[in-house]
């Protein structure tokens, strides 16, 4: 842990800065790779083992950093032995945080990797291959590559152009940018976003029918909430009285009152259920106890 | 009424210690060889009528994990998908898979490979239709659409999580005709896959599915497990309903006072309000 | 009764011309009349701002885009200009790229309304991407370590808006405006453990989800889509502006009038068909 910290103590101070990044990566590449060729190298009835050991290993840390009493447990003015050890312990996973959670970024940074080398393979190959609809694929790679230079030269100037023309260059990239981003990202990802206004209103008109007591308390229900979420439905029953009894037949109290208590208990009942539904799937995860072809398979 | 802890306190050693308990317990009971009971889920049991339809209409069939990445949803729609194409197997039906996570990619294509592999047909794999699309919803879900018409599919799986693009694939499914399975732990979609598709599996449903579908001992103990699991919440929230009705008359009925107290420290200070 | 029969299967196109004209009336118009009625939870949200105490900032976590822009941006508006009214410091981060260049310029342009100053009232922490649990507790133990710097690079203890902020004892209150719902990690990992007051402004359709953190206490208060935005604009005081979210608040309600119309008229259709004894349809299975 403390070693880690040596890196912005020598970034900061500009010794040997890059020698240092750059042994650094050197290094992890080297675990990397030499811990890829070990598991590798293992027989394969060793390996599911060894991907146990390192499942159960990932899944430790949160488990014992939150169970783990923090403070050394007493039973009157006798302190149970080995629990000052165990209090440090969870302690020095607390203090750990920080640097976890720097690993997790680091890890979900090779996600985005994972993700864009995956999109190269699969409509690089569809381009060599001019399998039907290829120019789509085409249209991937013009618009990865120019919303990334675009992306990148919006906010550096290019000093070799020379001060004038590297500020009107970034000008225009800037330019350019807000084209791609604000005029096709953001108006396509609300436009199909939309399309959910009309979808409702035809899955509503088509399938809401009123087959029974039960659809029809629903559809009641229903009605009254949409109506009282919105200010006609305030505007609705304004002719009540905000106090006294008559108050709580306004559209927007027995709104409230319906989202507050039958709401609130069953959306409760839900998610018991899903926590513990969840809770179950990652216990089997995590002591590879979960079957399944994906579990089962020989690696 | 006392405060909340960072930690865990007694009250969750206790709870989850029973919870862990009952569900390991059931496993290992089931891996003996103890038949389990497990009630019918409709919307998993018409998987079968579902791939047959597809298989009469000659038409393809869409399996779609949602925006689920490599987590327990994600893999618990991999069990459900692993299902549905060893049924399609016998079939020689092709079923599309488009996903939006490159990670679940890798485990959807080695899933379906193993699946083609068990029925005896690897030569039925096409890796063309286990397809990444993109991680942005919303350009995930016009591929999803896009597959759906110019594919025409006879059938629809939704399982994995989804956001606001369920309603997106489940009207267009409806409009090509498709019938469609759809079964998410979201809850905020579920309402829209009621209204959109033809059968929905609700809630720890979804996570029921494998165990379902495979009824693999492991999975059936697990399933019993977590309902020992909810029959502990129901009797927690039945006592502290009752300790709270008690502490609520108390000032009406003053000998209450001690019990009151008693059950304070031993329960109810380790179930405090924030 | 052939027209009974006909409105339950009226075609989809005309429909959707009629929802389009629906909405597009008060959003063209933007009336400026903003709901008397506020919810206890919009109050409770308001009040929560208000009594963050000086040496403390606000955490406002955006997990959203341009998809529900129209309902999380008036929510960061009217947060965002609360907290410049009463000094409050704040920062602003996201989850994914799109998100973070999305709120900044959102951001931006009220801060520039506001005449308040980048680096002095608020900073934007430009996005963070990997186990959102490890990122969350871990920024409460080292705020500093784990944010490291803002969307521009500039180091946060250059910022004299973060530049204080240790751990979780300078953070007072955390918002969580979201369309992806991150409040399961921010109750476990950070405020119910370090007892912070949160904020949930979710989309509409993800607040019913939320009444039972309501009632248990591990929320204080919620933003219920851009109707809580529009109740919290006339808690601030610009309860007769002409803003999106009024003029929103409105198209809503114009839809759901025509939703529910819809319904009626279908259901009538559906049981003049049953009473004639025709027979509507069932379940399509093969």
């Amino acid at each position: 842990m403390h070693s880690l910290n040596y890196i912005p103590l020598a970034l900061a101070s500009g010794r040997y800065s890059s020698l240092i990044l750059l042994a650094y990566i050197l290094g992890a590449l080297v675990i990397g790779i030499a811990f890829l060729a070990g598991l590798m190298a293992t027989p394969p009835r060793y390996r599911k083992i060894v991907v146990m050991l390192v499942t159960f290993a990932g899944g430790l840390y949160f488990s014992l950093e939150f169970l783990l009493p923090h403070n050394p447990i007493y039973i009157g003015k006798y302190m149970i032995p080995g629990s000052r050890g165990v209090a440090n312990l969870a302690n020095g996973l607390t203090a750990a945080k920080p640097s976890v959670a720097d690993w997790a970024m680091i890890i979900g940074s090779f996600a985005l990797l994972l993700g864009v080398s995956n999109l190269f393979q699969i409509h690089g190959k569809a381009v060599r291959k001019k399998t039907p609809g290829w120019y789509n694929s085409l249209a991937f790679f013009i618009t990865f590559f120019l919303i990334m230079i675009v992306g990148f030269l919006k906010d550096y100037k290019l000093g070799f152009l020379g001060s004038h023309n590297a500020a009107a260059f970034q000008a225009g990239s800037g330019n350019l940018y807000n084209i791609l981003f604000n005029g096709f990202v953001q108006s396509l990802d609300a436009t199909m976003f939309s399309l959910i206004a009309f979808y409702i209103v035809s899955a509503a008109y088509r399938a809401f029918r009123v087959k029974s007591a039960e659809a029809a308390l629903m559809m009641g229900t229903a009605g009254v909430i949409m109506l009282g979420l919105v200010p006609v439905g305030a505007w609705l029953t304004n002719w009540l009285p905000h106090t006294g009894f008559f108050a709580s037949m306004r559209l927007e109290q027995i709104t409230y009152w319906l989202l507050i208590w039958p709401n609130m208990a069953v959306q409760r009942a839900i998610d018991f259920g899903l926590g513990i539904g969840a809770l179950a799937m990652s216990l089997r995860i995590w002591l590879s106890l979960e079957r399944g072809s994906f579990f089962d398979r020989q690696l | 009424m006392g405060t909340m802890s960072e930690f865990a306190n007694p009250a969750v050693y206790v709870v989850e210690g029973l919870l862990v308990f009952f569900i390991l317990w059931k496993i290992l009971s089931a891996r003996r060889g103890r038949q389990l009971f497990i009630r019918r889920i409709p919307g998993l049991s018409v998987l079968d009528e579902a791939v047959g339809r597809a298989t009469e209409m000659g038409r393809p069939m869409l399996y779609a994990p949602g925006l689920s990445g490599l987590d327990i949803v994600g893999l618990q729609s991999m069990a459900i998908m692993s299902h549905v194409i060893k049924h399609a197997a016998n079939y020689s039906t092709r079923v599309i898979v488009p996903l939006a996570d490159p990670v679940l990619y890798t485990v959807a294509e080695e899933v379906a490979k193993d699946a083609y592999t068990t029925q005896g047909v690897p030569e039925q794999f096409m890796a063309e239709d286990i397809r990444y699309l993109t991680s942005q919803q919303f350009a995930w879900a016009s591929g999803v659409v896009g597959i759906l018409h110019r594919e025409k599919v006879a059938t629809a799986f939704y399982f994995g999580y989804y956001y606001a693009e369920a309603l997106i694939l489940a009207e267009n499914g409806q409009m090509v005709g498709a019938i469609q399975v759809a079964g998410t732990p979201a809850i905020t979609q579920i309402p829209f896959f009621l209204a959109a598709c033809d059968y929905t599996i609700i809630g720890d449903e979804y996570y029921a599915a494998s165990a379902y579908l495979s009824r693999e001992p492991t999975l059936l103990g697990s399933l019993v497990g977590q309902d020992y699991g909810k029959l502990l919440i129901i009797g927690l929230v039945l006592l502290g309903v009752g300790l709270v009705t008690l502490k609520v008359i108390e000032p009406h009925v003053p000998l209450l006072h001690g019990f009151n107290t008693f059950a304070y420290n031993l329960f109810l200070k380790y179930f405090p309000r924030t | 009764m052939n027209l009974l029969f006909k409105l339950q299967s009226i075609d989809r196109r005309i429909l959707y011309v009629l929802i389009a004209v629906v909405l597009a009336v008060p959003l063209l118009k933007r009336p400026s009349k903003h709901p008397d009625n506020v919810f206890p939870e919009v109050r409770n949200a308001y009040n929560v701002i208000d009594s963050v105490p000086k040496g403390k900032i606000v955490l406002l976590s955006c997990s959203w885009g341009a998809g529900t822009k129209a309902e999380n941006e008036p929510q960061l508006d009217a947060l965002m200009r609360h907290m410049f009214q009463k000094h409050i410091k704040f920062v602003v981060f996201s989850w994914d790229a799109a998100g973070s260049e999305i709120t900044y310029q959102s951001a931006k342009r009220i801060q520039d309304d506001m005449h308040a100053k980048y680096g002095v009232d608020w900073a934007h922490l430009g996005y963070k991407t990997g186990a959102t649990n490890a990122i969350i507790s871990g920024m409460g133990e080292n705020f500093q370590k784990v944010m490291g710097q803002d969307r521009f690079g500039v180091k946060l203890s250059k910022l004299p808006a973060v530049s204080f902020v240790k751990n979780y004892k300078q953070i007072g209150a955390v918002v969580d405006i979201t369309s992806v719902s991150l409040m399961g990690y921010w109750i476990s990992y950070l405020t119910t453990p370090k007892n912070i007051p949160l904020i949930y402004c979710p989309t509409a359709v993800m607040s019913a989800g939320a009444y039972q953190y309501l009632d248990s206490g591990q929320l204080r208060g919620m933003l219920n889509g851009v109707m809580g935005a529009v109740q919290y604009e006339t808690l601030i005081g610009r309860g007769h502006a002409r803003t999106d979210a009024a003029a929103t608040s409105w198209a809503l309600s114009a839809a759901h009038i025509f939703i529910i119309l819809l319904i009626v008229l279908g259901n009538l259709g559906y049981l003049a068909a049953k009473r004639a004894g025709i027979h509507t349809g069932g379940p399509r299975v093969g």
